[in-house]
């Protein structure tokens, strides 16, 4: 069920609340300064399937989106979303954002409402699990011997897109969550099996 | 030794990873580039005035020595007119912010990060052939 500020309706223009909540992708209505002003039922969907209750306590409507990433990320769509607002045209971008099971690549839409206010549209493009197909599927490693990772030529092989890190000995792509946080000085960045076969398929 | 082309760009690539190398060599390659690859530092100056390539992308984090204790030691090297200097780029899997810096501070013209989709990558790629392009179109210009 979605969840929407008051007088934000009158802003959506074409576009009714009710099929603003059917949408699957998660919906988020941001009033012009920023605010979230409406949130569909798939994204509220979204946080409770991925541990993410704590989101919906953090960015409640009212909340500003923006208030919990920093930095560049956060001056890059500052200022995506400044254009969109100022043209009038859509904007879109995919990203990626894994899981430690699950390989997720989204497209991010953000369109513009009426006295500057956004709609941002999240749609799954590649929603596929790490694990159990894929032949050289590794685990998440919570506490993991970190030596097992370095390879023979002393260097600690790390995906470039989705983070995971080889094993020294099986080979295996492992969720080493230290890697993820903070890479060694001595990774080497290369692409494992997964995403190799998912971002470059007419390469293999 | 393949002699300096003369139609399509032609680009260099230092990795140790070697399934990355061929990913991106094919990459290059299915969008018209010339590419030639190295695993190893070693020589890479010797290959760089003998391949005369336009760009040469160094990975940053290789086993011995790193992309940007290699950049400068290939920069020595002696090349012979009308090639001065091909254009440099770090790239690695890096924070960005961390790649830009170390770029910068070991003498290469740019920063790529590694992980970008394939169409971004070669719209990076592009965007520092053309700035080669436009580096030596300027000497020319001035030596002319």
């Amino acid at each position: 069920m979605a969840l929407i500020d008051t007088g934000f309706a009158a802003l959506l223009g074409a576009h009714t609340l009710d099929e603003l909540d059917r949408e699957p992708g998660s919906v988020v209505g941001l009033w012009p300064d920023g605010r979230i002003a409406l949130l569909n039922g798939a994204w509220q969907r979204f946080a409770e399937q991925n541990q993410g209750i704590d989101a919906l306590r953090r960015w409640p409507i009212g909340a500003d989106l923006l208030s919990g990433i920093s930095g560049v990320l956060r001056d890059y769509y500052t200022r995506a979303f400044a254009s969109v607002r100022e043209q009038c045209q859509p904007w879109e971008q995919t990203y990626q954002c894994h899981s430690p099971l699950v390989r997720r690549q989204f497209r991010l839409r953000a369109l513009p409402l009426e006295q500057r206010a956004l709609l941002l549209v999240h749609s799954t493009i590649v929603e596929a699990p790490f694990a159990g197909s894929e032949p050289d599927a590794g685990s998440t490693v919570a506490a993991p011997d970190l030596e097992e990772y370095v390879g023979p030529n002393g260097m600690v092989r790390q995906c470039s897109n989705c983070r995971r890190t080889q094993h020294g000995t099986s080979g295996s792509w492992d969720w080493v969550r230290s890697y993820v946080t903070q890479a060694p000085s001595n990774v080497s960045h290369g692409i494992c099996n997964t995403c190799l076969r998912q971002d470059y398929p007419d390469l293999r | 030794m393949p002699s300096a082309p003369r139609g399509g760009k032609r680009v260099l690539i230092v990795d140790d990873d070697e399934p990355y190398l061929k990913v991106t060599e094919r990459l290059l390659r299915s969008a018209g580039y010339d590419v030639v690859t190295r695993t190893g530092v070693l020589g890479t100056s010797f290959v760089v005035s003998s391949v005369r390539p336009d760009v040469v992308l160094v990975d940053l984090n290789m086993p011995m020595v790193n992309g940007d204790r290699l950049v400068p030691l290939m920069m020595r090297g002696r090349f012979e007119p009308p090639y001065i200097s091909p254009y440099v780029v770090l790239y690695s899997g890096v924070d960005e912010k961390v790649l830009k810096r170390r770029a910068l501070e070991c003498g290469a013209d740019d920063s790529i990060p590694k992980g970008l989709t394939p169409k971004e990558f070669l719209a990076r790629v592009a965007e520092c052939v053309g700035k080669a392009e436009a580096a030596r179109e300027l000497r020319e210009g001035h030596d002319g």
